[in-house]
């Protein structure tokens, strides 16, 4: 992936993360990034149109429930926060996936989005997709989460 | 103002209703709704001034409400406004078409929030 898609990407993420949950994410380098927790989960979303590919978002499972907190401005330990969890990360990749794709192709062209999915990740699929050459990692608030874009050929 | 907010995901509602408020937008009743069938059932239980509504829903979308509210005369004149992840200008223009009031994509600003109520609502806010 060249330098230009990358910061393009970047920075759309970074700009949803700040207007959909007021987080800050950080780009961060491969080396040394932590690999240490022992439950992950990552969020799924295909599309279909003039490109053809899936976004994942990854981050260890406790974290859900702080993009939940911070997307409905409540406090972590809320009940709202802890029943809105999988669904605000759900809600994440989705509305990720629709501004990449607007900064990917413009506003002319349609795609059709799937649901999103959400699933476990065992650590050696986290570091697997860590490694993966479409993943960039970032710091979101100190917190590791990982950005996945597959195009497919 | 009473406002109805139609979409599957709890997390949007709860991020509406935040929004609404860092925008100053006040409201009298907000109510909740998680897809297009369950809209129409509110509309006819509550007086509703402003709909915030999703398009792809299970059960029934936004495309065929909004169909369906524009063919009431008692809801038609209800203004709409549309909130999606797209931003097809080819899907934009077709919700045009069908009458609804406005269209904001997620995610948007208070600020954002507050000029497009402010456009929609008029004097009514």
């Amino acid at each position: 992936m060249n330098a230009d898609r990358k910061e393009l990407l970047e920075s759309t993420f970074t700009t949803v993360l700040e207007q959909f949950a007021f987080m800050f994410a950080e780009p961060a380098g491969k080396e040394e990034f932590p690999t240490d927790r022992d439950r992950y989960v990552q969020a799924t979303l295909r599309f279909v149109g003039p490109m053809t590919g899936q976004l994942v978002l990854a981050v260890p499972e406790e974290e859900c429930v702080v993009y939940a907190a911070n997307i409905l401005g409540t406090d972590p330990d809320d009940g709202e926060a802890q029943d809105d969890a999988a669904d605000s990360f759900k809600e994440l990749v989705n509305v990720t996936t629709g501004q990449v794709l607007t900064a990917l192709a413009g506003e002319e062209v349609v795609f059709d989005l799937s649901v999103p999915e959400l699933g476990e990740l065992a650590p050696g699929q986290w570091t697997e997709l860590l490694h993966d050459p479409d993943t960039f990692p970032f710091f979101v608030d100190d917190s590791p989460l990982l950005f996945c874009l597959k195009i497919d050929d | 103002m009473k406002i109805l907010i139609v979409d599957d995901s709890r997390t949007v509602h709860g991020f509406i209703e935040k929004t609404l408020e860092m925008a100053g937008i006040e409201f009298d009743e907000l109510q909740h709704a998680y897809n297009g069938r369950d809209g129409l059932n509110m509309l006819e239980q509550h007086p509703i001034d402003l709909i915030f509504s999703d398009i792809h829903m299970p059960e029934m979308d936004g495309i065929e409400m909004i169909e369906r509210i524009k063919q009431n005369p008692s809801y038609s004149s209800i203004p709409i406004i549309m909130i999606s992840t797209e931003g097809s200008r080819v899907r934009i223009d077709r919700l045009n078409e069908m009458g609804i009031s406005a269209f904001l994509r997620k995610p948007f600003t208070p600020e954002q929030l507050n000029h497009l109520v402010e456009s929609v609502m008029g004097g009514m806010r």
